[in-house]
Parts: C-alpha cells; sequence; structure tokens
C-alpha cells in the first residue's frame, strides 16, 4: 500500500466536489472546525485565504526594509540591541507566513519571491508613507503593532489551521514590539524638546494612517464579508479600531502627545467613539495602484537579493 | 543548490517529547539545524532540536473517523486496581 | 582615558570595539542577506555582538552612561578595533569569509585568554563561548555549503577569502601581545603560537573545501569605520547625551 509523503500536500488534484469548509452564515461563530492544506478545499476558499494571507506575507517582508534602513541609526546601544529584535522578529513572521502560503497554493519560495520582488504591490498602507525620521518606526511600533495585537488574536481561531498555528508564535511576539515602540517614544518625551516636538509631529503624521490601516467599516469592505463567512477573518474593522481608541487615546495623552483631531470624543453611554474619518480614497488607491515609496521597498529589496541569488538559486 | 523543506521539532526539556513547530528551507540537514535554531529556539527554552527533511516524512491517509475506530472498544478499558497494604481491590 | 601601556584595559577596549563593529556588521546586514532564515540568525549573531561588547566595556568604563558617550562621541582615530573588524562587506561571500575567520580566531584567542588568573573574565569569556560556539558552527557550515554549491561558488569564496585573509591575519594579536600576557598572568608568547596554530588550522580547514589560504597586502579601502561611525551617530547627534 502506498504512503503519502508530507511532499505536495499542498495541493490536491482539482475536482467538483465542494470543500469541507462551507461558507458559514453566522459571522460572528467560530468556524467549526480547522481546515488543513491536504483537505479537499473548495477553490474559493483557497483563493480567499490565499489572498488575505499573502497580504500579510508581503507586509512582513516589504515593512523591514523600512525598518532596517533605521536599525543601524539606533542611538543607544540598548536601542540598538531591542529595534534589531524587533525586527528581526518580523522576518521571522515573514518566513512563517510565506510557508503558510506555500503550503496552502504550491507555489515555491522561488515563485513567492518573484511575486514579493517584481509583482503587484499587495501591503499595508502604512509601508506606504515615508520613514525619514526615527521617530516614524519608534511610533509605528509603539501604535500601530500595538494596534495588531488584537486583531492577531483574533486569528488564532482561523479556520485556517496553519495561520492560526502560525499566529501563535507572531501574536506572543507582538507584545514585545508594541513594548519596543512604547520605550523608544518615552525616551523622546524625556528629551530634549526637539525631540518631543519630533514625536508630536510623528503622531500627526501617523494619526489618520493608523486609524485607516484597520480598513473601512463593513458597508465600503469589498472582501471583508467573504473572509468573515470563511472564518478567515474574526473581527470587524469598525470594532477594532473603536476598541483601539479606547485603549491608546488615553495612553498617548500620558505620554504628553496631542492627538489631532478636535472632532475625537467618547459618548459617555454608549462608549462609541466619533473622529474625523481617514481620506479612504487614498487608502484605496494605495492598496490597489502602490505608491513610489512602496516601489522604493521593492526595488530595493530586488537589489540586495539580487546580488547574493546565485547562493539558492536553483542549480 | 535547491532549497528543500525541514520540519523543525523542538523539546523543551529533558523527558519532554520533540514538537513540530514548523518549517526551514535550507540546502541540507546541517544548514537547516543552524538555520532552526534562531528561527524557533532563541526566545525559547529548549534543549534539542530536530530537523526532517519533509520528504521523509509519511502522512497518514485515514480519515479522522478510522483513526478513532478504537476508542470505543470498552473491553480495553478497566477500573484501576488500588494496592494497600491489605492487598489488591 | 585608559593609562598608556595599561595591558587589560587595552585589551578590553580592543575586543568590545571589534564586538562592537562586527555586531554592527551583522544586525545591519540582516535586512539584506540571502534569504529569510539567513537573515534572522545574522540578527541573532549581531545582537549576540553587541551584548558582549557592552559587557566587555563595562569592565574598564563602570558607568553606563559613559559606554554609550565612549561608543556615540568618541573620536575615530581612538577606536582600537582591528582591521578585519573594520571591513563592512555587503556581498554574502566576503561576509562569509570576514566570519568565518574572525569566529576562527576569536575561538583559539579566546582559549589562550581563558587561562587568565583573573578569574571574573574567565567566567565571562566562558559564558560568551556559549554564543560564540554556535557562531562557529553557523559559519562553518555555511562555508562548506557554499563552497559545495558549485565551483563559480567556490570561485567567489576564494576570492572573498583572498580579500580577507590579510587583514585577519593581522587582526589576531592584540596591539601589545606582551603587555595582555603580562596583565593576564598567560605565559610569555602563548598569544603568538596561538595565531600560528590557527593559521594551520585555517589552512587546514580550507583545503577540502577546495580553497586556498594566500598572503597578501592589506587595503586600506577596506577600513569602513568611518562609514560606520556615521550610521551609527546619526539618530544620536540630533540630541547628543538624550538617549
Amino acid at each position: 500500500m502506498a504512503v503519502r509523503s508530507a511532499q505536495g500536500t499542498s495541493t490536491r488534484p482539482g475536482t467538483a466536489q465542494p470543500g469541507t469548509a462551507q461558507p458559514k452564515r453566522a459571522e460572528s461563530a467560530p468556524p467549526a472546525e480547522q481546515v488543513e492544506p491536504w483537505q479537499d478545499l473548495s477553490e474559493d476558499y483557497r483563493r480567499a485565504a490565499a489572498r488575505m494571507i499573502e497580504f500579510h506575507m508581503m507586509s512582513e517582508i516589504v515593512g523591514p526594509v523600512h525598518e532596517f534602513r533605521w536599525v543601524p541609526r539606533a542611538p543607544s546601544l540598548h536601542a540598538k540591541q531591542v529595534f534589531a529584535a524587533k525586527s528581526q522578529d518580523e522576518i521571522g513572521h515573514g518566513l512563517m507566513l510565506l510557508r503558510v502560503c506555500e503550503d496552502l497554493t504550491g507555489k515555491s519560495r522561488a515563485d513567492y519571491m518573484e511575486q514579493i520582488l517584481d509583482g503587484p504591490p499587495r501591503f499595508m498602507n502604512i509601508f506606504h508613507y515615508p520613514w525619514d525620521e526615527w521617530v516614524d518606526p519608534a511610533i509605528v511600533a509603539w501604535l500601530i503593532d500595538g494596534a495588531e495585537i488584537e486583531r492577531q488574536a483574533t486569528l488564532l481561531r482561523s479556520s485556517y489551521g496553519p495561520y492560526a498555528r502560525a499566529m501563535r508564535k507572531i501574536v506572543k511576539e507582538e507584545g514585545f514590539h508594541h513594548h519596543c515602540g512604547r520605550y523608544l517614544v518615552a525616551q523622546m518625551m524625556a528629551g530634549t524638546p526637539a525631540q518631543r516636538s519630533a514625536v508630536q509631529r510623528g503622531v500627526e503624521r501617523w494619526w489618520l494612517r493608523t486609524l485607516a490601516m484597520f480598513g473601512p467599516s463593513d458597508e465600503r469592505s469589498k472582501h471583508g464579508p467573504t473572509l468573515m463567512a470563511y472564518g478567515l477573518k474574526l473581527s470587524h474593522n469598525e470594532a477594532l479600531r473603536q476598541s483601539f481608541l479606547t485603549k491608546y487615546v488615553p495612553q498617548i495623552r500620558a505620554m504628553g502627545v496631542e492627538i489631532p483631531d478636535d472632532n475625537l470624543s467618547r459618548d459617555e453611554e454608549t462608549g462609541r467613539w466619533t473622529y474625523t474619518e481617514p481620506d479612504w480614497a487614498e487608502f484605496s488607491s494605495l492598496l490597489r495602484g502602490g505608491s513610489p515609496v512602496g516601489a522604493d521597498l521593492q526595488r530595493e529589496l530586488r537589489e540586495a537579493r539580487g546580488a547574493n541569488a546565485w547562493l539558492l538559486a536553483a542549480a | 543548490m535547491t532549497l528543500a523543506t525541514f520540519e523543525v521539532f523542538r523539546q523543551k526539556s529533558p523527558g519532554d517529547p520533540h514538537v513540530h513547530v514548523g518549517e526551514v528551507e535550507a540546502p541540507d540537514s546541517a544548514t537547516a539545524m543552524v538555520l532552526a535554531k534562531e528561527h524557533f529556539a532563541r526566545r525559547e527554552v529548549c534543549c534539542s532540536l530536530w530537523v526532517v527533511d519533509r520528504a521523509a516524512v509519511a502522512v497518514s491517509h485515514w480519515e479522522p473517523e478510522v483513526l478513532q475506530a478504537g476508542r470505543a472498544k470498552a473491553y480495553r478499558r478497566s477500573g484501576g486496581i488500588r494496592a494497600s497494604a491489605d492487598g489488591p481491590s | 582615558m585608559t593609562a598608556a601601556g595599561d595591558g587589560w584595559a587595552d585589551l578590553l577596549i580592543r575586543l568590545a570595539d571589534d564586538d562592537l563593529l562586527t555586531g554592527h556588521v551583522l544586525t545591519s546586514m540582516a535586512g539584506w542577506g540571502p534569504e529569510l532564515e539567513i537573515n534572522i540568525a545574522l540578527s541573532s549573531m549581531g545582537q549576540d555582538e553587541i551584548g558582549h561588547a557592552r559587557r566587555l566595556y563595562a569592565l574598564v568604563i563602570p558607568d553606563p552612561a559613559d559606554v554609550e558617550r565612549f561608543v556615540y562621541e568618541r573620536p575615530a582615530a581612538d577606536f582600537r578595533a582591528s582591521p578585519l573588524a573594520r571591513t563592512y562587506p555587503r556581498e554574502w561571500e566576503a561576509l562569509l569569509a570576514r566570519q568565518y575567520l574572525g569566529e576562527t580566531a576569536d575561538a583559539a584567542r579566546a582559549a589562550v585568554l581563558s587561562q587568565t588568573t583573573r578569574a571574573g573574565f574567565a567566567a565571562l569569556l566562558q559564558e560568551m563561548g556559549h554564543e560564540q560556539r554556535y557562531h562557529l558552527d553557523f559559519w562553518s557550515t555555511w562555508l562548506a555549503a557554499t563552497c559545495g554549491r558549485s565551483a563559480a561558488a567556490g570561485e567567489r569564496v576564494q576570492n572573498a577569502l583572498d580579500q580577507m585573509w590579510p587583514l585577519a591575519a593581522v587582526s589576531f594579536l592584540p596591539d601589545s601581545p606582551d603587555a595582555t600576557e603580562s596583565a593576564l598572568g598567560l605565559p610569555g608568547g602563548a598569544l603568538e603560537a596561538a595565531r600560528r596554530d590557527w593559521a594551520a588550522a585555517v589552512q587546514q580547514a580550507c583545503e577540502p573545501l577546495g580553497l586556498q589560504v594566500h598572503e597578501g597586502a592589506v587595503d586600506p579601502a577596506q577600513d569602513q569605520l568611518d562609514v560606520m561611525l556615521g550610521e551609527m551617530r546619526y539618530v544620536y547627534a540630533t540630541a547628543p547625551g538624550s538617549w
């Protein structure tokens, strides 16, 4: 009797059979079961999962280009170690998500590298903006990584088994990233007037981008309903944004920073925040069409990997 | 030098089983090992690592119902026998 | 600063400066290496080296704030880093050669230094030795894997070795081996003997990989200390002493 090897478990011959993962009607109900890549998954499910996870993966691979422009410049030995460790974690996240994608779609490492280096830019809005000052990676680690903690915790229950498992290590590390950012920002707030002013200006730069990062609310979300039905997405964008505001508005103010939104207020009875909306047209444009900054990330990765490609290229 | 996928297993403390934690891609098991250590053990209590070429792993083909058919067999279970100074009961 | 001819302080600063620069090279290059798995390992090793530098500086400069100023404000001319540690390679084969030679030298030198009568220092070397052991294994493994990839790969490594070996050869010994041996209570000539053994061991290790050790001149253009300090101090300079 032939024994199956673990090789090629990612894809099975296409059949007309519906996948074991069927769309679930109740949005908030957890998926009935987790599925694995070697099961009969429907093409729709595979495609939806691949699009979502590839987006997360590409973000974790191009994002570090920004960070590694700053790793050499950390302004103290402690910051040097801490920021190197944080950036290292992001590479590790990219690697784990890449492995999940490879097994889900059957594409090889080489295939994915071509897609990442030469393909369309499919990554988070935050990486499409310049990170021109030290305070930029610090604020991103503080607020964005902080915001991601809650969203990523929900992904621990993803219907796609390998992704849920990868999220365990990622979630553990995200808390450290938030603390890293908070420490670096606090250092500056305890420093010179120029350092404090750099933080204030930085938060003003990043505020709307951070709110936009959660994505538009349900009515405007293109893929959200499908992902929720498949158990691939387990939280609503607006709910996460509200939760972020509840948690971080006091923290930002306690840091001594003013939030650049006169409309920001919280209803005392419902606890619901009202705020100035980010520019959703800008957000869509970045996610669909990319940016010069984003193109530059891919270019820099191409150059670095191109020089060393001979080492691991197929013989 | 083609990359192979290596499954990584980590043992926390002596006596613990080696548990699957993920994969690295590498040309061979020696390079896979030095890569696995930092990817999977840099933050963890760990006393041993295994790396196994995925091509060497055989995967079961049985449905869960087949793998678990033996669990319902009541004749395989017995109450515990209590031992005391007066003998077994 | 330290008294002239203070063999103990001179050694510590030399070792610490080397580890600082190697830590800078590895943590910086971790964004740009050949593959994600390798980059993760580069960063770990770089963080280790910075940790070693901090501990070595602390033995001669007790106040951590003073250590920061020593690293971030000292004139480049006052750095004691070796020629090999001042190289800043961007290509895999050059980084490989730098690290293989640096780590084998480190291990050979540490074996001698560990015999010191200064018990605290011997204990520190032993502790750092755990991380150094992994570094040595990493670079030895990848030296073999890289050379074994193809004849062209072997040629790249040979060229890199030709560039790095002259620098490594003059980087093994501290500036004043006598003063060092005296300060550490080591037998005279121990470091020179270790250097000869190390050079022979490198040649022996290279042979089965199809590599040859060629003596050569040190290329001054390889000294990238200014570039490294420029990177390190870029943010610091915006608020000196305020980090």
